[in-house]
């Protein structure tokens, strides 16, 4: 299941000059017995929001910690700014971090939260006090640097969590799942004003997040881990069409997946067999290849039997299951004898006249069906 | 009509104040026995029959206060106990931080077995104990002559009872130190490294002061424990290095002036009671964890 990624895909090739902001090559970490991270390979340019993602205990959050200098890796090299810094304690890496219970010093307010970076490298007295007003205001939280950190909402606090990170100028912010802990809502909010600053700034960023909806949100790059290993490193939109594992799939809300087999391969255009029909679908594998075919609902179409089949095929016959009103459309699950009778999420218009045990024409999208090639069992998430 | 009503105007049982009986009991005990003690000080010693005089006098109070020998003593408890306070929290504070992050469960356990071991040993035994590994041919002695070294007189010295007390008052420290530390998220400690701290700074701008209700608590037990010793300075100074509560017991029992000794009880209350308000007020109630009252 793992695939080498020698060379992850990387962003703003116009900066090729420089080195890139971090470089991270065949990391592992190792506690005890247990592997957190697994041969981890990225690279990072400046100025790129990267997101890594991935169920809790993937070691998404070791990996993170090893970059900001709390970890040491066990094997392999981590690079900022093309130095190796292996021998680099935490304090001594420009890099600010916001955590996930923000770690607000609560003995202090606001401002001299901010300040604190500022005083512990040195910087002069007045211009410690200018930088402080500067950054509550990128914030948005002029006036408010007198209070401490429990008189602040959650949000005020995030925002302080995050002018204190920003606040000495780094080269690279790293985010744990600091907005894990907010209400949907606000967490939302955040999203955009945390990818706000961001861009204002140009600062380099990883975050790191279970969250797949907030990686796609926030991200120019997006790692997805799971048990310590990289899956996929892309861009929100790649990831996002074209999942290259199974594992990966389900993780994006990938609803339905079953398995194919590769007739014939004409660059990314694959013609698959399955179940003694003919799809077409796109993906990396060569003829003969078994492999996993996803699909997400909303590029599965539903339409009463008899309808005229659209123009290319990809139309299979099966029987309507369940239809689940939801107002300006209907959520389907449909039952393809050619798929072994395995149930398929879908979409039909609210008008479509559905109703269960119906039979219907199910139109898989041919550019959205993605195979890759299959996992074995004991490899499934 | 609604019969909801009559429970409303049922008395609740006031289930606070039940459970507060206890301890109110037994500090209404103390209260009374302090009573008895302030009453007993302001009765002279009728050196012609050698019973209290019936009438009050602050008497008692005036002659204790006139001899140096109180101050001097007053001022070597005080000092004991500053320095014994000191010397416990420099020691009780790495144990504890020790004992609260390290990873390893078997260091934990072994901390903790060391922290509640001397518990078993009273503090008489444990003077005692000191008095053999300290005497001149002791244990301490023979390592020192061993080394090629003069055997030195380690025992009844100031330094000496400092230290038993020191080593007496150490896991009361480290016990109340270690809720106040435990409290304190490691990740604060590392969002002071990522912002550019080095571990001297980090202790100094963030663990210290989050750790202040413990250190203030810590400090209050130990100093006012210390204040009030009585056989440490006893067995290990041997009579040389007398606090404050020898005296005490000295007036009771060697020279049987029971109203001086009250007196000097009372002083020495009252003094230690001034030096710990002192620093409730300077560190306020809510270092210790109390809700802030606005």
């Amino acid at each position: 299941m793992t695939r080498d990624v020698p060379n992850p895909p990387t962003l703003m090739p116009d900066a090729a000059t420089a080195p890139p902001m971090v470089e991270i090559q065949g990391v592992s970490k190792r506690f005890g017995d247990t592997v957190a991270v697994a041969d981890a390979s990225l690279t990072l340019e400046r100025g790129a929001f990267l997101t890594i993602v991935g169920p809790s205990g993937c070691g998404k959050t070791t990996l993170l910690r090893m970059i900001a200098g709390f970890e040491h890796p066990s094997a392999g090299r981590i690079r900022i700014h093309g130095a190796d810094v292996a021998a680099l304690p935490a304090h001594k890496r420009a890099i600010g971090m916001v955590f996930q219970r923000l770690a607000l010093f609560p003995h202090m307010s606001a401002a001299d939260n901010i300040a604190y970076p500022l005083r512990r490298r040195g910087h002069a007295k007045a211009g410690i006090a200018a930088r402080v007003e500067e950054m509550l205001a990128l914030v948005r939280l002029d006036g408010l640097g007198e209070r401490r950190p429990h008189e602040l909402s959650g949000g005020q606090q995030q925002r302080v969590a995050i002018a204190r990170a920003l606040a000495f100028g780094p080269d690279l912010l790293l985010l744990d799942e600091p907005l894990s802990a907010l209400d949907r809502h606000l967490r939302e909010g955040m999203q955009l004003e945390f990818r706000r600053i961001q861009q204002d700034l140009g600062v380099t960023t990883i975050n790191v997040t279970h969250d797949q909806r907030e990686a796609l949100v926030m991200s120019d790059q997006i790692v997805v881990m799971n048990h310590g290993r990289i899956e996929q490193a892309s861009d929100p939109h790649t990831l996002y069409r074209e999942p290259q594992t199974r594992f990966v799939a389900s993780f994006l809300g990938v609803t339905s997946l079953f398995a194919a087999e590769v007739a014939a391969a004409d660059g990314d255009r694959l013609t698959l067999r399955v179940g003694g029909e003919t799809l077409r679908g796109r993906g990396l594998a060569a003829p003969g290849d078994a492999v996993d075919c996803a699909i997400r609902a909303e590029h599965v179409t539903v339409a009463p039997a008899g309808t005229p089949p659209r123009e290319g095929g990809n139309t299979l016959p099966g029987i309507c299951e369940r239809v689940i009103f939801e107002g300006d459309r209907s959520a389907v699950i449909v039952r393809l004898p050619a798929l072994g009778d395995r149930p398929v999420s879908a979409f039909a218009p609210a008008a479509a006249g559905l109703s269960a045990g119906a039979p219907v024409a199910v139109h898989l999208d041919p550019d959205t069906l993605f195979a890759f090639r299959a996992t074995t069992k004991e490899e499934l998430p | 009509m609604n019969a909801g009503a009559a429970p409303a105007t049922r008395r609740r049982l006031p289930t606070g104040w039940l459970l507060l009986a206890p301890a109110l009991l037994l500090t209404g005990v103390l209260l009374i026995g302090l009573g008895q003690m302030l009453e007993l000080s302001l009765h002279e010693l009728d050196l012609s029959n050698y019973r209290l005089k019936p009438e009050y006098s602050l008497a008692n109070y005036e002659t204790v206060l006139s001899r140096p020998v109180t101050w001097r003593v007053l001022l070597r408890t005080f000092a004991g106990a500053g320095l014994v306070t000191l010397a416990t929290l420099i020691l009780a504070f790495p144990y504890a931080y020790l004992l609260v992050r390290t990873p390893s469960a078997l260091v934990r356990k072994a901390l903790l077995v060391a922290l509640f071991l001397p518990f078993f040993i009273g503090q008489v035994v444990r003077a005692y104990g000191w008095l053999i590994i300290l005497g001149r041919e002791g244990l301490a002695n023979a390592v020192l002559t061993g080394l090629g070294l003069p055997a030195q007189d380690l025992l009844f010295s100031y330094g000496t009872v400092l230290f038993g007390l020191v080593q007496y008052m150490l896991p009361f420290a480290v016990l109340l130190l270690i809720p106040a530390l435990a409290a304190i998220p490691d990740d604060i400690e590392r969002a002071s490294e990522g912002l550019g701290a080095n571990w001297p700074s980090t202790f100094l701008f963030v663990l210290l002061p989050l750790a202040r209700p413990g250190l203030i608590g810590a400090s209050v037990v130990v100093f006012t424990l210390t204040l009030t010793d009585f056989a440490m300075p006893e067995i290990l100074g041997g009579g040389t290095q007398d606090f404050f509560a020898s005296a005490i017991y000295d007036a009771f029992f060697q020279i049987s002036n029971a109203g001086q000794g009250a007196a000097l009880a009372m002083l020495l209350t009252g003094l230690g009671s001034a030096v710990v308000a002192v620093i409730f007020i300077l560190a306020g109630t809510g270092t210790l964890g109390f809700r802030q009252s606005r």
